[in-house]
């Protein structure tokens, strides 16, 4: 018997690494895509032909031209840099905002506690994308306006996550025993608690990632993306709707590199999980 | 997106739910002959006062079924009699005589005569009462009965325009009766009109239901009734369309007119627009204050490319700041594509190439800043950044900003501290096709510039001699005098290029074929008064 269940937690084992190289493999080539661009992009993406415009697919044209006559396929690679810097900076401001909130309600407990998590159960109620539409809309069309939405719909519940995992760990006898020797407050949560919480807040944070890039995607589609003629993926989506029927590749492209670029964050999210956290596997 | 698109799928399921009645009824060809119109926009108010009919232009095109005006547009926009039989302007342009017809009757049986029509002017001239399309109302002084059938309208002030207000949507006849019962209030959801059908059920932003009214004075509504549709999405619109849901559809993307076009069932139905689409040039900027530079942007866009490209032929590029339908239009000047000529006048202008290939004077670059909004005018986006790629050609560095397109006219219709742009994307409608009120609209000098424009001066455009001539245009007594006037003005505002002209484009619907007499005028309208069905 003691064999059997052994074997039955290799195999997800090893399709958690898949996952993982699947995800981080992916990643990688968007990373590329991201830092070169321009150099590796076979049109200047905002170069336009008007005699050439709603071709679809050729060996010219890989992913064919949109409706002024720019190459599809330059516009996707060039436009990676601007989704992917977006998601990467946002998971990265929700992180900071997230664990400080949580980890200080969590530990101090009591008024403060109280505090933090009504902001929280209060900005919970807002479905994020809302949340995004509505500071997007002050914040403005740009790179800053997007992060700052994105950032801010995710703190609240990373925020709670993290509440959650520090009272837990709050309980342990090893941080009774930091506190019986007089550590101090700073130090416990920095040496103690926090280290033993990082399963879960990076797990949390790839998967927000994936998250990030729907968000902002769906940001631009509503015409909140960047302003134009700067390539991004939302944009070029919201702006070939018109012309689904008469030119699909418009619209087909664009989705398709969305779709990957989640599926990459997700697959990563899911793969450190099951290394990282194999009881959570079930 | 996905919200999107499954709402789009979800639509269309209701719509083929539908489609097996619609269906029967369209090849049944009874001889009820109800003509069903899908709207993009929903028929909400009923009433030429109180802000209108809406929502823009659905209620408009409902209004023409229900109400006669006292004169009318012909599809080419020149002005005939509906009401009133004839009418005389008098030689100082300050009243007009109106012989009424005999016999007509609204649709609550009272008597549309001299004094219904009295009643109407004096509550169109009430500021309180209505309180939309002021400049076309606000010359009227009063009304008098002469006779049962002899109106005699009178203005402060010289008001050639006096037909083109009478002739206006809102010069919509009410029977003051039905004012009367539901009150002012109450009537915009009740209207009642003399004009070929009367309304059954009005269900406001949803449906309304009309049928033929049998007493109606001129020749019998070629349909037994007329059903009035808000389907918002332009592709469940053409669905319904194919499928037989609906017999008319308006504001089809010209995209997506190559679906229709294949289709022997249908027809699709274009007429140019009097919206000519521009760029407005801020003229407070100095590099803009210069007419050279001016001239050398309206040279450096292919406009005529963009009308043939963007547009699928659905538009054409302007030969006069007005459009081609609009009263009064002289063709002046075709636009052209001269690069080369765009730079030469810029370098006559003062600008050389900096070591980037852009343009400078004084060790400062040409910059322009280029607002646009989304979805508010036709392939806004696309426009923009068509010129913003042709104007960097010729060495001219330009930004884009995309205004969402609810919060686009603040930014436009702003003081001029707070003027953020240097083109703005802007198309003035002329609602009763007049050239002198569009032009008076755009380029009569501001009392001041350093406030917000009086109407739509958003150029701060300045010329002495246009001004002269538009009064004159409004004010002279002889018609031949007042289009020399409007034809002189439509040159100088050409030459001095205070926009940078782009298109104007055509107003497109689709008719199924068993409805004819189905129009599109150039005020956007999709006029059914005179639609049939076999």
């Amino acid at each position: 018997m003691p064999e059997a269940v052994v074997r039955s937690r290799r195999r997800p084992a090893r399709q958690a690494n898949l996952f993982l190289w699947l995800g981080a493999g992916l990643l990688t080539a968007f990373v590329v895509l991201a830092v070169l661009g321009e150099q590796i992009a076979p049109y200047d993406p905002t170069a336009q032909d008007l005699f050439a415009m709603l071709e679809g697919p050729t060996a010219v044209h890989l992913l064919g031209t949109d409706n002024v006559g720019r190459d599809i396929l330059s516009r996707i690679i060039v436009g990676t840099r601007f989704t992917l810097s977006i998601a990467l900076a946002s998971v990265f401001f929700a992180g900071i905002g997230g664990i400080a909130l949580g980890s200080v309600a969590g530990y101090f407990g009591g008024m403060t506690d109280r505090i933090v998590t009504g902001i929280i159960d209060l900005l919970l109620t807002v479905p994020n994308i809302v949340l995004a539409i509505a500071i997007a809309s002050v914040a403005g069309s740009s790179a800053t306006g997007l992060t700052i939405a994105i950032t801010a719909s995710f703190i609240p519940p990373l925020a709670r996550l993290v509440r959650g995992r520090v009272i837990e760990l709050r309980e342990e006898d090893f941080i009774a025993a930091a506190v019986t020797v007089g550590m101090g407050h700073g130090r416990i949560l920095l040496r103690h608690i926090l280290p033993n919480a990082a399963t879960v807040i990076v797990i949390e944070l790839s998967l927000n990632a994936g998250q990030a890039v729907l968000i902002g995607s769906a940001l631009g589609f509503l015409g909140l993306g960047v302003q134009p003629p700067a390539p991004e993926w939302g944009t070029m989506l919201g702006a070939s709707r018109e012309y689904l029927i008469v030119a699909p590749h418009l619209v087909i492209a664009p989705g398709i590199a969305i779709s990957l670029l989640v599926l990459a964050f997700n697959a990563f999210g899911d793969g450190l999980r099951d290394v990282f956290d194999p009881a959570s596997r079930n | 997106m996905k919200r999107r698109q499954f709402l789009t799928g979800a639509a269309g399921a209701a719509l083929l739910s539908a489609m097996p009645m619609g269906g029967i009824r369209a090849w049944a060809q009874d001889a009820s002959g109800v003509i069903t119109f899908g709207q993009s926009t929903a028929v909400l108010t009923l009433d030429p006062a109180h802000g209108a009919f809406t929502g823009y232009p659905g209620g408009y095109e409902a209004a023409l079924l229900i109400f006669d005006r006292l004169l009318d547009f012909d599809g080419d926009m020149k002005i005939v009699p509906q009401l009133a039989e004839s009418f005389a302007m008098s030689e100082d342009l300050q009243s007009c005589e109106l012989k009424l017809r005999t016999g007509v009757m609204f649709h609550d049986g009272t008597p549309c005569d001299a004094s219904a029509i009295k009643f109407n002017i004096e509550r169109m001239m009430n500021k309180d009462i209505n309180t939309t399309n002021r400049p076309l109302w606000n010359p009227i002084s009063g009304a008098e009965v002469v006779d049962d059938t002899t109106v005699v309208i009178r203005t402060s002030a010289p008001f050639a325009q006096l037909p083109n207000t009478l002739a206006h949507g809102s010069g919509a006849i009410v029977s003051p009766a039905a004012i009367e019962k539901y009150g002012e209030d109450g009537f915009a959801q009740n209207p009642v009109g003399a004009g070929p059908y009367m309304v059954e059920s009005f269900d406001p932003g949803q449906e309304l239901t009309l049928k033929a009214f049998d007493d109606y004075w001129g020749s019998k509504p070629g349909a037994s009734g007329v059903v009035f549709k808000f389907i918002a999405e332009p592709a469940t619109r053409i669905n319904a369309l194919t499928t037989g849901a609906v017999d008319v559809i308006d504001s089809v993307p010209v995209q997506l007119v190559s679906q229709l076009e294949g289709n022997s069932e249908i027809e699709v139905v274009r007429k140019p627009g009097l919206r000519p689409i521009g760029l407005a040039m801020n003229l407070t900027r100095p590099a803009l204050s210069d007419v050279k530079v001016r001239k050398a942007l309206n040279l450096a866009v292919p406009v005529a490319t963009i009308a043939d490209k963007v547009f699928f032929g659905f538009a054409k590029a302007p030969d006069s700041p007005l459009a081609f339908d609009a009263l009064g239009h002289k063709s002046v000047n075709e636009t052209t594509y001269d690069p080369e000529q765009a730079k030469a006048l810029l370098k006559e202008a003062g600008y050389v190439e900096g070591s980037d290939g852009m343009l400078e004077k004084d060790g400062a670059k040409l910059s322009l800043s280029l607002y646009a909004p989304e979805g508010l005018f036709p392939g806004d986006v696309a426009v923009a950044e068509i010129v913003a790629a042709s104007l960097k050609q010729v060495g001219i560095d330009v930004q884009i900003t995309k205004i969402e397109k609810g919060g686009y006219w603040d930014h436009l219709r702003q003081d001029q501290a707070n003027l953020a742009w240097d083109l703005g994307m802007f198309g003035f409608n002329p609602s009763n096709a007049s050239g002198t009120y569009h032009l008076a609209s755009l380029f009569k000098s501001n009392a001041d510039d350093s406030t917000k424009p009086d109407v739509w001066n958003i150029s701060r455009y300045r010329n002495a001699e246009v001004d002269e001539l538009l009064k004159t245009a409004d004010t002279a007594p002889n018609e031949e005098e007042r289009m020399d006037a409007l034809g002189k003005a439509q040159e100088l505002i050409w030459a001095d290029a205070p926009y940078l002209w782009l298109q104007i484009n055509e107003n497109v619907s689709a008719v199924r074929k068993s409805v004819s007499g189905v129009s599109v005028m150039p005020i956007v309208f999709t006029n059914l008064r005179t639609a049939t069905k076999s």
